[in-house]
């Protein structure tokens, strides 16, 4: 039983290696870059989150599968429920990334989501979070859930910010109302990091 | 195709074959030679063979073993009842009861009755029943089956009551049953077959013993007698004084009797066997 | 009379032997308790201590208390107590000289759960419908048991343990000698019956325990290793021989 779970924790392994891959070609958006570099980032965004859909589907099926055969219980049960969770919560960071890649491209070529103020540093904060969820994952321990709490406090609270703004007029411009919608993409890409730390935390 | 194998293996079936009808050559021999020559002194006689007295030694009536016929019956249906219940008391008791001392005592007593020769048993019944009674008498015949049967009855209702699984004696107590309904609703009828069997050893037996007659029952031939305290004859001691004479006829009626036992035997092994149910496990 | 099944510091001697060490465990009302471990670890022994079966071992010596329903096991009667126990063995023994219909009535007759032919009637029916046979033997009430698959006299054997009506019902490896499809319906039928009865099962498959248990106590060599919510004990075990238990590797 041990073999197969080694097997299975080492394909999520693999699902994150390409997360961390997208979120820093993501990041790169953030920054003045030239149209064919962001032209590039967009199509490689985009094939490598299907890939990764069609990855975590197989993933689940395989786990089911595990669960069905081996009917595991105790830790071992536990773990083919976290790997189940997880492998949702790294699919969907793929995803939001890809929404942040489809709004800058429809800004282009006149504008970049590196256009939008405060986006940029709220991205960053995210990458870390993102980073320190998934070197818990190859541990197994939620060894940094602290820094990703608190990260999490930060983008909401960013995010806070941004909303009470917008609120209280009664029109906003362009970038402002495009920055409010990357800022809730950011801002679920932290939730799902956190996530990720909670369901570590729970196999303990 | 014919291996050495299959050869080896047609070899050997013949041999078991022919091994175990020879063992039941005897058997039939001795069926048949009884058949044989009882079956003619039976014709020779008639009906009257089971109702008259034996004639004298040079007559040509062929007479009857009626005294005979009905001593051995007599004696055996009055000690049957006798050994069965004691040995059956008996054998529940130490199934029940395996590490009681009067439990391992009986067993003890129960071996030992079993190897002493039935001709001492007949000599120690004469001293103990006949002397004192100054005469011969069925009773005393009866005394002498039962203590010569009891040993017997007690090993094969023993085997029967412990050859019913644990596993049923533990579905009666975990219902409630307490111990003894347990051997009467339970333990009992499940050996049923094995008890029923046993009893009808035990009667085949006591029909054919003769050396514990020899002492104890009188051999009275000239007619039949109720009372348990008279004399009385059976078929075995009839048959053991006729054979011995030089007369042909009482030897003839002699082989007569064997039929009569004979016959009585198969009568009673048959119908018993058709008439108790075997529980199937 | 807090718990169905209470017992404090049991231990059990056979020809000195030490068997059971030093058990405690207390059983709920209306719910399935399973005594797990593997082969030999003493579960069976415990089951039978319970309702005094233990009594037809030859040199068995008990220390510890016992309490059964609010009554002390090891100073009752063993066969007035027996009453309120009913008991499903590993192998079925259904009495083999009576009728179905009469292996199940002996019991309801015996302990004054019904006299009349129609009362009898109805506790027969009833126990059988519990025990998920009375659609098999409906028509063949009068036949043997022989003529039962192994799976179908277990349930027969369940069906002459209900049919006394009993408060506590004790299971000993009940589908340890049947076919898979047997054993489910079995278990279906023991955790129908969780309202009406308190059960313990005893049983040498984590699975099994895992499907029907509502709390668990595992024993290994004698000595109790874990016991708890069947919850808690299949999800966050805290003995590493309960992992391992439960991973099939002991």
């Amino acid at each position: 039983m041990a073999a197969e779970l080694e097997r299975l924790k080492s394909i999520i392994l693999h699902m994150a290696s390409h997360i961390r891959d997208i979120v820093s070609k993501t990041s790169k958006l953030f920054k003045e870059i030239d149209m064919d570099s962001r032209r590039g980032i967009w199509e490689e965004i985009d094939s490598t989150s299907a890939m990764l859909d069609r990855i975590r589907k197989e993933f689940v099926n395989e786990v089911l599968v595990f669960m069905a055969r081996r009917q595991p219980l105790g830790k071992e049960l536990l773990i083919s429920h976290t790997l189940i969770s997880i492998a949702y919560d790294v699919y969907r960071i793929s995803r939001y990334c890809r929404e942040i890649a489809r709004i800058d491209s429809v800004l282009a070529p006149q504008f970049s989501v590196a256009n939008i103020r405060v986006v940029g540093d709220a991205f960053e904060e995210a990458t870390r979070a993102v980073e320190r969820a998934l070197d818990d994952l190859v541990r197994l321990k939620p060894t940094n859930e602290n820094i990703v709490v608190e990260i999490d406090g930060r983008v909401d609270k960013l995010y806070n910010t941004l909303l009470v703004d917008v609120s209280s007029r009664d029109s906003v411009d362009r970038m402002t109302a495009l920055g409010i919608l990357v800022m809730r993409h950011i801002e679920r890409i932290v939730d799902h990091a956190n996530y990720i730390e909670r369901y570590l935390k729970d196999l303990e | 195709m014919y291996s050495s194998r299959r050869i080896k293996d047609r070899l050997f079936i013949a041999f078991i074959a022919s091994v175990s009808i020879l063992s039941l050559v005897p058997l039939f021999h001795i069926m048949i030679a009884i058949a044989v020559n009882g079956v003619q002194v039976i014709a020779k006689a008639g009906l009257r063979f089971f109702t008259d007295t034996p004639p004298a030694p040079l007559s040509r009536d062929v007479g009857g073993i009626a005294p005979a016929l009905f001593g051995s019956f007599y004696i055996t249906l009055v000690s049957l009842p006798i050994t069965v219940v004691l040995a059956l008391l008996a054998s529940i008791l130490s199934t029940e009861f395996p590490s009681n001392i009067i439990s391992r005592a009986v067993d003890v007593l129960s071996r030992s009755l079993a190897s002493v020769p039935t001709i001492v048993v007949s000599m120690v019944v004469y001293t103990t029943v006949v002397v004192p009674m100054r005469g011969f008498s069925a009773l005393a015949g009866v005394i002498a089956l039962s203590l010569i049967s009891l040993p017997y009855a007690y090993t094969a209702f023993s085997t029967a009551l412990r050859s019913v699984p644990q596993i049923y004696r533990e579905a009666a107590y975990s219902i409630g049953m307490d111990r003894w309904r347990t051997v009467r609703r339970v333990l009992l009828p499940v050996s049923r077959r094995i008890i029923v069997t046993g009893i009808l050893m035990v009667f085949a037996r006591a029909m054919g013993e003769t050396a514990a007659l020899l002492f104890t029952v009188g051999r009275y031939r000239m007619g039949i007698n109720i009372d348990i305290r008279a004399p009385t004859d059976a078929i075995p001691l009839l048959i053991f004084d006729f054979i011995t004479t030089p007369f042909k006829l009482y030897q003839e009626i002699a082989w007569g009797a064997a039929l009569v036992l004979l016959a009585a035997y198969l009568a009673i092994f048959v119908s018993v066997k058709v008439a108790v149910k075997e529980v199937r496990l | 009379m807090m718990y169905a099944v209470e017992i404090e510091n049991l231990n059990l001697y056979i020809d000195g032997r030490h068997i059971l060490k030093n058990i405690s465990m207390n059983v709920s009302y209306n719910t399935i308790h399973v005594i797990m471990g593997p082969s030999g670890s003493g579960k069976t022994t415990l089951l039978r201590t319970i309702n005094r079966l233990i009594d037809l071992v030859p040199n068995a010596r008990i220390t510890g208390r016992i309490a059964v329903l609010g009554r002390d096991v090891l100073s009752s009667d063993p066969y007035i107590l027996r009453r309120d126990i009913g008991m499903v063995f590993q192998i079925p023994n259904p009495f083999p000289h009576m009728t179905i219909y009469e292996n199940v009535a002996i019991s309801a007759r015996l302990n004054g759960i019904a006299r009349s032919r129609r009362e009898l009637d109805e506790v027969v029916r009833w126990a059988l419908e519990k025990a998920m046979l009375w659609e098999e033997v409906r028509d063949r009430l009068n036949k043997y048991p022989h003529e039962l698959s192994g799976g179908q006299k277990q349930r027969l054997c369940l069906a002459r343990a209900l049919a006394m009506k009993p408060k506590l019902l004790l299971l000993d490896e009940p589908t340890a000698n049947i076919d898979p499809i047997n054993a489910r319906r079995l278990e279906d039928a023991i955790v129908s019956l969780k309202d009406e009865v308190t059960i313990i099962m005893v049983t040498h498959s984590p699975h099994q325990a895992a499907r029907v248990a509502d709390s668990v106590t595992l024993i290994y060599d004698g000595y109790i290793i874990e016991q708890g919510p069947a919850q808690v004990v299949f999800l966050h075990p805290s003995n590493e021989y309960t992992a391992k238990f439960l991973r099939g590797e002991i």
